[in-house]
């Protein structure tokens, strides 16, 4: 120890799943703790494992920076036990949409030519061309690509001329409307059909356009189906999916093949067998998220979780535990899953053996797991940390206490205290007593889950964008000059904003406007971006404040502090307090010593448990 | 000739080309609008003959278009097929889109098509397409 007299210089440390936070303070002879400097970085490698090494001198270094103070100076580096908790996701289609023998087209287009249904036999324009005899009955013009509109009307103009019956057409390009405005006769054209290649010629078929703002009714309706082809009940029963499947478009082609379909298949993601409380239960994936967290209810605590073999879940639960293997150094099969997140969910997925690149929303169960590793490596980062600085650095106290500690220096609260820590793989609350004892849990699923959620329903495929949708707000630009937020104001620039951003859906990010690559309308993206928050943090919330909370009731919890990175989200902490409003519990979020807000409640924690520490231990020595 | 500036006009994209402009890509970009229910009106600009340095050029066409047009939005075709979208309100040199010349013969949709369309979704306040070659 240095001399009594001069106070120490520490600095406090927090290795989270994401980010490394510092704490510089120092501590005089009687444990007064004057605090000097915070700073936060990104986490370098797995937390709890060497590579933390890194992010955690940098966050010391960037602490004493702005306190003004030199590495030379510094006394001790207290970090945290970190929570040997680990979390891995997974995410699987349930349902999968296919259309046989090019049954229909439904992509909707977003320029369809001409309004009406029209029902006739498929021809392809090659047989139209020329001056020889047109086809008897009533034609769909089918046209490939390469067809110029203007000769694709000349052809079509003549042979109406030559008695044509055209009551349809369906164009490989982008040319329904300029088609539609050179021919003689009032008919729905489709347009943009990529595989119109694959189009079934010689077979009837029904094209139907919708009038602007109005959707299709005769193909999108079993019965209009069943009088359009004069199907019998057996052959009604069969379309009823393709009826289902074009619900809502504005223009559809239905082709009657013989043995054409479209089904719905439910995929076998296969079973998944929780064991814990002396029992194993099993379950089918399939049979959705609500099913599976109440089965994992009645295993309480969690043992293990496995998939079946040669399933979707098995490879699931694999892959969860070969990244566990990989971050633990321990054979797959000594790695347990303490706790897993099921949420439904929703993933547009291109329809297989579609002509125009449809797509369906079909069913899928994410899964978050979570594993708890016997002991971290923190000593080994604890002793690197040290060669680094060339001071003296220790484990100074368990992650769940120190966080608690952190969050008591939040004005206006008081023991009993539950905090609620959302990072990003696993959602950890802890309780403080009024006696001091405490306790800890973590649930698997949190902020990454939100952003999968949200990249695979909005099917943005860029982790990136999902994770600024995730992060602030929305707006739609409606001119060169002005946007409308999500809740309705409108702000006005005196920049023209870029087109790439005109009339687009767009995220409200510190660096300005960034489109969003959707067709779907604010209301939308704000209800995706909601509906993911809320089925994880919220569910964990609950679920992670029961477990800690005196006889798993929430009434007995008096002070809910929320710490972490989510807790500085712009609607997840009101979402939370709207949730436990019923409750009469005191929700808020965190602001650590009434400065640092949700942020640096465990490095606090850990210079305040130390200061503690050392006037118990000089006690009785004075 | 030029439609003098007192006769009302009916609502249309206007879009002013120099006399030379290739006759194919003036085709595109009047099909382009005509796609999305958006009507045009084109003509040859005589000013852009001889103008003063720079005049000519498909921003300025495009810029007096955009003026012109009871819609707010015009397009600009220089002699060499360069095709500018513009808008009223926008500052005179920084167009609303540039489709700067065909990226490569028999590209899909043809060159100055994507340009027609981004004018009329202008007009009808859609999410612009977007155009092989534009500077962002």
């Amino acid at each position: 120890m240095h001399g009594t007299d001069a106070s120490r210089l520490v600095v406090g440390v927090d290795i989270g799943n994401s980010t490394t936070e510092a704490c510089a303070a120092t501590v005089d002879a009687r444990g007064r703790v004057t605090h000097l400097g915070t700073a936060l970085t990104r986490t370098t490698g797995v937390k709890g494992t060497p590579d933390n090494t890194d992010g955690a001198v940098t966050a010391v270094r960037r602490a004493l920076e702005r306190a003004r103070r030199s590495v030379a100076e510094l006394d001790e580096v207290l970090l945290n036990e970190a929570t040997p908790v680990i979390s891995g996701l997974a995410m699987e289609t349930i349902t999968e949409t296919i259309i046989t023998e090019s049954t229909m087209i439904g992509h909707n287009p977003s320029t369809p030519g001409g309004e009406g249904l029209g029902v006739g036999v498929t021809v392809a324009i090659e047989d139209l061309a020329g001056t020889g005899p047109v086809p008897d009955g009533p034609v769909i013009a089918v046209v490939g690509r390469g067809w110029d509109f203007d000769r694709v009307a000349a052809v079509l103009g003549g042979a109406l001329g030559r008695g044509l019956d055209l009551v349809a057409a369906v164009l490989a390009q982008d040319d329904a409307v300029l088609v539609a405005n050179r021919i003689p006769v009032a008919v729905p054209i489709v347009d943009e059909v990529g595989a119109v290649e694959r189009v079934p010629l010689g077979m009837t078929a029904a094209v139907e356009v919708a009038a602007p703002g109005r959707t299709i009714r005769t193909l999108a309706d079993s019965y209009g189906l069943a009088t359009v082809f004069g199907l019998d009940p057996e052959q009604t029963r069969q379309v009823a999916p393709v009826a289902r499947a074009l619900t809502g478009n504005r223009s559809a082609v239905v082709v009657r093949t013989p043995a054409g379909d479209v089904s719905d298949r439910r995929v076998p993601v296969g079973e998944l067998a929780l064991t814990g409380a002396g029992k194993t239960l099993r379950i089918d994936v399939d049979a959705g998220a609500d099913a599976i967290m109440d089965l994992l209810a009645r295993v309480q605590p969690l043992d293990d979780a496995t998939g079946q073999p040669g399933t979707h879940v098995g490879g699931m639960l694999a892959q969860v535990r070969d990244t566990m293997t990989d971050v633990t150094g321990r054979p797959a099969a000594e790695i347990r899953i303490r706790d897993v997140l099921a949420v439904d969910t929703f993933v547009p997925r291109e329809v297989r053996g579609g002509l125009a690149g449809e797509v369906a929303l079909e069913n899928a169960v994410a899964l978050a797991a979570m594993v708890r590793t016997s002991r971290s490596r923190m000593q080994v980062v604890a002793d690197r940390v040290a060669a680094a600085l060339g001071c003296h650095a220790r484990i100074g106290g368990v992650e769940g206490e120190m966080a608690v500690r952190g969050a008591l220096t939040t004005p206006g609260t008081d023991t009993p205290i539950a905090v609620l820590d959302m990072g990003g793989g696993s959602t950890d609350a802890a309780l403080l007593t009024r006696d001091g004892t405490s306790t800890a849990v973590h649930v698997a699923g949190a902020g990454e889950l939100v952003t999968k959620l949200i990249d695979s329903e909005l099917a943005l495929d860029d982790r990136e964008t999902a994770e600024q949708v995730k992060w602030y707000p929305l707006a739609k630009v409606e001119s060169f000059f002005h946007l409308r937020h999500e809740d309705g104001s409108v702000q006005f620039y005196t920049e023209p904003l870029p087109s790439h951003v005109f009339a687009r859906v767009v995220v409200m990010t510190p660096d300005g406007p960034v489109p969003v690559p959707t067709r779907h309308s604010v209301d939308h993206v704000v209800r995706v971006r909601r509906e993911a928050k809320r089925r994880v943090f919220v569910v964990n919330a609950l679920r992670a404040l029961r477990q800690v909370a005196p006889g798993g009731s929430l009434r007995m919890l008096d002070f809910v502090v929320l710490l972490g990175g989510s807790a500085l989200d712009f609607e997840i902490p009101r979402m939370i307090a709207d949730a436990l409003a019923g409750q009469g519990v005191v929700c808020g979020t965190g602001n650590v010593h009434g400065t640092e807000g949700p942020r640096n409640a465990v490095a606090s924690g850990l210079v305040d448990a130390h200061a503690h520490a050392m006037v118990a231990d000089a006690e009785p020595v004075a | 000739m030029s439609p003098a500036a007192s006769a009302p006009e009916p609502p249309a994209v206007v879009v002013r080309h120099h006399p030379d402009a290739p006759a194919a890509v003036l085709r595109e970009v009047l099909a382009g609008v005509e796609e999305e229910g958006v009507p045009a009106a084109a003509w040859p600009d005589p000013t852009a003959v001889g103008g003063p340095p720079g005049d000519a050029g498909a921003v300025a066409l495009a810029h007096r278009a955009a003026r012109r047009s009871r819609l707010d939005v015009g397009v600009g075709i220089d002699a060499a097929g360069a095709v500018v979208v513009h808008h009223a309100k926008l500052p005179a040199d920084r167009p609303a889109l540039t489709e700067p010349g065909p990226v490569r013969a028999g590209a899909h949709p043809p060159y100055g098509r994507a340009a027609g369309a981004a004018a009329a979704r202008i007009v009808t306040g859609l999410p612009l397409p977007a155009v092989p070659g534009d500077r962002p």
